[in-house]
């Protein structure tokens, strides 16, 4: 039989250490990131009323992807589903009187009932920044910056950020002329990346020639600058145009903030649900199957709380970047402590203040606790990967057990005075 | 340079593929000797190719382990994963269909209560649901399918039609059709953006054979 205190619900997993580490390491670096440019962190709680995340315009999940509950009073809960919403709440009732613009960072795990034997995660964690009540191409491309800047913290080096902008897609599909529910249709097979689907509408329908070329070759219009200066030579409508020179002059802020050569246009993305208003980003690496990075800007979220300010943030999933971050940069795994010590009972007092006094300097050591056998304790120390051990025979004598790679298990007789000196060095 | 890792649906499908792929410089005659081996490497061009059951085509290429796929319009819209569509290769032909007995027929029209023998619950799903707006039961099979209206387990399937000669020998015959069906290129997503040139440039290749052949 099933015992089901031995599992974990599907969808969910346990972090052990070594994991949890590079976790905590990527999360140190990305928060360094967001501070560095001012972003200040909010909490908010594991569920709220369902209709934070519900109500229409408010994200991306829908319902039957939530965990929900009722609470006493019959009340509907869902576990947040989505870092932005309840921020965009936040904003709109706490800061209701404050300049903007505000800037928030968050951390925390958001949780979406995913289809069972998918291989997809229902708990994950997420870290991000809002910027709001700041319009144009400068809070664009901070917020891309800080973006960038923190997923290459994480020692990733082969990162791409494609930008989109909703309001060329918008008018590119204005100038088809077709009916708005041809144009909705066309808007769907797009945004579900069916391209097959797109040339068939495209081909069945009666659109003029210009516009049915830049259709056809949408999917290929990803590049630097000279991908907009390509575009504008297939589009005469305005709007499209107006999209273009605004992403421009994003593109040379994000020159100077130096993170252009990570960034490209990709003019085929779409906004499926409505929810974003302006750009649209979404980074990618290799190693993962799935976007690291999902941003862009939300101009009608916060107004759903009761204050009207423009917004532009990002979520960064932390758990995709944490698996292919590891791989490429040991540094994450890096524990930062390297000897236990162990002690016969005549030993034990002096063994206990040394390790004190090393701690007061900064250094960590772990009482191992495994007992006066030192051969016990070699075995713990090979274990857990300590590269030292120190076994306090009597108040004075210490066995100094060093794990190295090349010689193996290394042992010298030393003396309390001899610590001092090392505990000196270490200084 | 990265692999680039193709998933081919195992069958007739991977061969015409295959074909394909050497035509447009890519050798895959390791591949058709008879062999136990599942994953074929090309060192020189930075190629793997591996076959895979039809139905888990998509999620190789949705979770990355794939970057490109070739699979049946069917398997995409029964899995309903999150993969670039990119290019259709008029390759395999058919329809998905309601069939059966010609006296289902007044019954598929009028009935509130008409069960459907499918492989394809969601494909059937969508299409009554949401195109003829019609509550039905639907019962899932895993094949041969259209023994169930003969035996009694349902009304009508939902399931691909070829010739109809199947059918024919069945007594059962097509009452509607839900869509056409072809095998196409999926892609995923990271792929699509992390190698966006090399990717177009095996789909263009692709596409333009595939335009001579129908000229």
């Amino acid at each position: 039989m099933l015992d089901f205190k031995l599992h974990t619900p599907i969808g969910v997993k346990d972090l052990l250490p070594e994991e949890a580490l590079v976790k905590k390491n990527v999360l140190r670096r990305i928060e360094g990131v967001f501070e560095s440019f001012g972003y200040r962190e909010v909490e908010s709680p594991m569920f709220e009323y369902i209709e934070v995340f519900s109500d229409e315009k408010m994200g991306s999940i829908s319902p039957k992807e939530m965990f929900r509950f009722f609470d006493k009073d019959g009340n509907l809960i869902a576990l947040r589903s989505d870092m932005t919403p309840p921020i965009a709440r936040i904003a709109a009732t706490a800061f209701q009187n404050y300049e903007n613009p505000l800037r928030f960072c968050y951390y925390g795990n958001a949780f979406r009932d995913s289809k069972s034997y998918q291989g997809k995660k229902s708990e994950f964690a997420q870290a991000g920044i809002e910027l709001m009540g700041a319009y144009g191409a400068a809070a664009d491309a901070e917020v891309i910056a800080v973006a960038v800047k923190s997923v290459l913290s994480s020692g990733i080096k082969e990162f791409k950020l494609n930008i989109g902008e909703v309001n060329f897609f918008n008018a590119i599909l204005e100038e088809t002329g077709l009916s708005k529910e041809v144009q909705e249709d066309l808007k769907d097979v797009i945004g579900h990346r069916n391209y097959v689907g797109m040339e068939k509408i495209i081909e069945e329908n009666n659109i003029d020639q210009v516009t049915k070329k830049l259709f056809m070759e949408l999917p290929k219009l990803v590049g630097g600058k000279d991908i907009i200066d390509y575009t504008r030579t297939l589009t005469k409508s305005k709007a499209a145009l107006n999209a273009l020179d605004e992403m421009e002059s994003l593109y040379d802020i994000l020159s100077v903030y130096d993170v252009s050569d990570y960034v490209s246009f990709d003019l085929s993305m779409v906004n499926q649900l409505n929810y974003y208003t302006g750009i649209i980003f979404r980074g990618y690496t290799y190693g993962t199957g799935y976007s690291i990075v999902d941003g862009g800007r939300y101009d009608n979220l916060v107004k759903q709380f009761g204050k009207n300010i423009p917004s532009v943030g990002f979520g960064i999933k932390i758990d995709e970047i944490a698996k292919v971050a590891a791989e490429e940069n040991p540094e994450l795994s890096k524990r930062n402590i390297s000897a236990i010590i162990a002690y016969t009972n005549k030993g034990m007092a002096s063994a206990l203040k040394t390790a004190l006094k090393y701690r007061e300097n900064g250094i960590n050591i772990e009482n191992s606790l495994v007992g006066d056998d030192i051969e016990k304790n070699i075995e713990y120390m090979k274990q857990m990967a300590y590269e030292s051990l120190l076994f306090f025979i009597d108040e004075n004598n210490i066995t100094y057990v060093r794990n190295t790679e090349e010689y193996g298990i290394v042992r010298a007789n030393i003396t309390t005075e001899d610590i001092v000196v090392a505990e000196k060095e270490a200084e | 340079m990265r692999y680039l890792t193709f998933a081919l649906a195992k069958g007739r499908l991977a061969d015409q593929t295959m074909d394909l792929l050497e035509r447009i410089g890519m050798p895959c005659e390791e591949m058709k000797e008879k062999t136990r081996k599942l994953i074929f490497v090309n060192e020189e061009l930075g190629l793997k190719i591996f076959l895979a059951k039809t139905s888990d085509v998509p999620t190789y290429v949705e979770h990355g382990a794939a970057d490109i796929g070739v699979v049946g319009k069917d398997t995409i819209l029964e899995e309903g994963r999150n993969v670039y569509e990119m290019l259709d290769l008029e390759l395999g032909k058919c329809r998905m269909c309601v069939a059966g007995p010609a006296e289902s027929k007044e019954k598929l029209e009028n009935s509130h209560s008409l069960t459907v023998a499918t492989k394809y619950p969601k494909i059937a799903r969508d299409y009554f649901y949401n195109k003829k707006h019609q509550t039905v039961e639907i019962i899932k099979l895993n094949g041969s399918v259209e023994l169930a209206p003969i035996v009694g387990l349902s009304d009508v399937i939902v399931d691909i039609v070829e010739s109809g000669a199947t059918l024919k020998e069945n007594g059962l015959q097509v009452l509607e059709e839900v869509c056409p069906l072809s095998a196409r290129v999926i892609v995923n997503r990271v792929s699509m953006k992390m190698e966006h040139q090399r990717i177009t440039e095996v789909i263009d290749k692709i596409r333009n054979l595939i335009k001579e052949d129908t000229k």
